[in-house]
């Protein structure tokens, strides 16, 4: 095993996930308890957990505004979403030995296909193309090359699934075995674990700024 | 052959060495948008940035721009909701564009990948040209929130064009009227229309003789009264164009039973730091607040306006010297007419009426019910326009606007013309506006364009429909 190999299969997936839970962390903890003196409620406003929980699952399920507001932009971010989605689930269902291929072929089809779509609708709109900026594109381009790079994994005939689950499974066990990866495989992992490090640095944490602009903004009463 | 250079005239040459050097005059700064008095011209670059660095850190806002600055999915939700990007469809009026005027700002100077990065990730060096664009833009939006409520990521656009304003407000980049009107609130006669005390308590004796005259019945306006429970307060303006609604208000305490009272020395709700300056917003409130310190009342009581009632409800726990429980006349009314204390005959006022919800008052603090139970409670026709509460569109004058006579034209025909068009829809002849903003700017947009529409306040429908 060569040094490259030996940094992107045994030591980056270690510290991709420790700076993804520090700065994950981090920025929860800092919007967690920065102060609020400002009552800035927005009303209506759910009151309690119960309603705001249905208010955020209504809006996390469906995204319920950018529906009504932006039809075309809706269409690719929520199956963008439902397709990232589904490599989780494959992910979940691989690691414990579940044959699922035809979820993680759907799920790559989808991070392939979606953000290229999202990316002509931003440059092609013109008012989408004033408010975007190529950070905006630069992070779609990321899950663009994930997918290609998960297809040309898939499509390896030395890359055997169990093979692969493996080595998952060691690295989680903190128990790592080591096997001659394909050059696609590493480029593969190599991409997913600088996406675990910029991933909570950047603007596609808005999952979690979210909570707190509802939370502690928005719902936040005299 | 070379050409020789020709000589100069010796007289000429002596004539050009005597001539004094022109004085370099520098062109003074044009502000097109609206009048500004006294602008900062020099280090304009360097004090925005101060100041903008000065509310970063300020505990109030440091958690809304933080999450404000850092999050927006760039989804245009906000544009299909602003009436001034629907009206227009211009650039310039995308809620998340005006946004990213500071949010660039922001970037560039105070984040890590700003400041290496640059545009790549939104940044941008602040220029003049910038500060200038962002005068305009910051005032043509109404601050209405409306974006706000379709926001998928909680952002709100009019905090944000609040936050540039206060910035501007810091370069005297301020409309003139706003700091006019704050100068003689705050050091002039005491009050945004310049009545003296004696015309004061000679309007409140006018206005207990018209409520007799009309009604037959003896109402007071009780002044300075210590130790009653609630200090009535509204903006001064009322007293000179909102007779009906004063009347109406002081009808109803008084039925209700209501222990109140009216404060001689300080009279004036209105609050313009709302819309710019958060020094002013301080100082404005505390004024308010000593008056009701000083006639020791339980509680303040504020007129139907939406902002005066906002700066009260959101400002008194950070700014305020003293603290009171805050209500809107129209909390009140409605409570009365929902307990019994008001009995009312709808069947005077005959004729449809609608309501139109002001930001302040709906968005901004949850009142969409009250206004509508005393409506409901002394019409017999109520038609709602469409859309209404959360979703009513901002009556064009929003932000203070409707107090620049500059932007008169963009008012009328821009920034209100979904009003307009809402109000054509019900059909009504009366359109009930409880805030005093949005009364002068819906009574100059039903002049502008030929509405036969008659715009009134919430109480004054109980003039006749109230029983004693």
């Amino acid at each position: 095993m060569n040094t490259i190999s030996f940094l992107i299969e045994l030591v980056l997936p270690y510290l991709a996930v420790i700076i993804f839970i520090i700065s994950l962390v981090i920025r929860i903890k800092n919007w967690a308890s920065m102060p609020h003196n400002l009552k800035w409620s927005l009303y209506p406003m759910p009151v309690t957990y119960k309603e705001q929980i249905k208010f955020m699952l209504k809006e996390i399920l469906s995204f319920k505004s950018v529906f009504h507001n932006n039809r075309r932009l809706w269409i690719g971010g929520w199956i963008f979403h439902i397709g990232m989605a589904l490599i989780v689930l494959w992910f979940l269902s691989f690691l414990i030995g579940l044959h699922t291929g035809i979820i993680l072929r759907i799920g790559l089809l989808i991070l392939f296909v979606l953000p290229i779509y999202i990316l002509i609708v931003r440059i092609a709109n013109k008012q989408m193309r004033a408010i975007s900026s190529p950070i905006e594109y630069f992070n779609l381009s990321i899950f663009i090359i994930i997918a290609a790079l998960g297809f040309s994994v898939i499509k390896n005939p030395f890359m055997h699934p169990d093979v692969v689950r493996q080595y998952f499974i060691g690295i989680l066990l903190f128990h790592p075995v080591t096997f001659t990866a394909s050059p696609s495989f590493l480029w593969l992992l190599a991409m997913v674990e600088f996406f675990l490090i910029y991933f909570p640095n950047s603007k596609m944490l808005h999952m979690v700024s979210k909570y707190f602009a509802f939370h502690k903004v928005n719902w936040e009463s005299h | 052959m070379k050409q020789p250079v020709p000589q100069k005239n010796e007289e000429l040459q002596n004539s050009q060495l005597q001539e004094q050097p022109k004085k370099i005059t520098k062109q003074k700064r044009q502000y097109p948008f609206f009048a500004i008095e006294d602008p900062v011209e020099e280090n304009r670059i360097p004090i925005f940035l101060k100041t903008f660095e000065s509310v970063l850190k300020d505990e109030k806002y440091r958690l809304l721009l933080d999450l404000y600055l850092n999050t927006c999915a760039s989804c245009n939700s906000c544009a299909e909701q602003c009436h001034l990007y629907q009206t227009t469809h211009e650039q310039r009026d995308l809620p998340a564009y005006r946004s990213n005027l500071l949010r660039s700002i922001y970037k560039r100077y105070y984040t890590t990948s700003g400041k290496l990065l640059g545009k790549l990730v939104g940044a941008k060096k602040l220029e003049e040209s910038d500060i200038d664009n962002m005068i305009e833009s910051f005032y043509r939006c109404t601050m209405c929130r409306r974006c706000a409520v379709e926001c998928p990521m909680g952002v709100d656009n009019a905090l944000i064009t609040r936050i540039g304003r206060c910035i501007l407000g810091e370069l005297n980049l301020a409309p003139k009227n706003f700091t006019i009107s704050s100068s003689q609130q705050l050091r002039g006669i005491g009050n945004t229309s310049g009545i003296p005390k004696a015309a004061f308590l000679d309007t409140l004796d006018f206005l207990q003789e018209e409520i007799k005259d009309i009604t037959g019945q003896n109402v007071e306006f009780p002044r300075d009264k210590v130790g009653a429970e609630y200090l009535f307060i509204s903006p001064v303006s009322d007293y000179i164009m909102e007779a009906d609604t004063l009347m109406g208000t002081a009808m109803a305490l008084q039925a209700a039973g209501a222990d109140w009272t009216i404060g001689t020395e300080y009279y004036d709700a209105i609050n313009y730091g709302l819309f710019y300056s958060d020094k002013v917003t301080a100082d404005v409130l505390n004024k308010l607040l000593a008056e009701a310190y000083r006639l020791k009342v339980k509680k303040i009581l504020i007129g139907e306006c939406g902002h005066a009632t906002k700066v009260v409800k959101l400002f008194m726990n950070i700014f305020g010297k003293y603290k009171f429980e805050v209500q809107n006349v129209m909390e009140y009314t409605a409570k009365a007419i929902e307990e019994g204390r008001l009995k009312i005959n709808p069947e005077v006022n005959k004729d449809t009426v609608t309501y139109h919800d002001p930001c302040n008052l709906g968005r901004g603090l949850g009142i969409y019910d009250a206004p509508r139970t005393i409506v409901k409670a002394s019409t017999i026709h109520f038609v709602e326009m469409y859309p209404n509460r959360e979703k009513n569109y901002c009556c064009g004058g929003g932000g203070g606007g409707v107090t620049v006579p500059d932007i008169y034209e963009f008012r009328m025909r821009i920034s209100g013309i979904k009003k307009v068009e809402q109000v054509k829809a019900t059909g009504a002849k009366y359109l009930i506006a409880p805030c005093a903003n949005c009364k002068k700017q819906l009574r100059e947009l039903m002049e502008y364009h030929k509405l036969p529409v008659n715009v009134i306040g919430v109480h004054d429908l109980l003039i006749k429909a109230l029983v004693f």
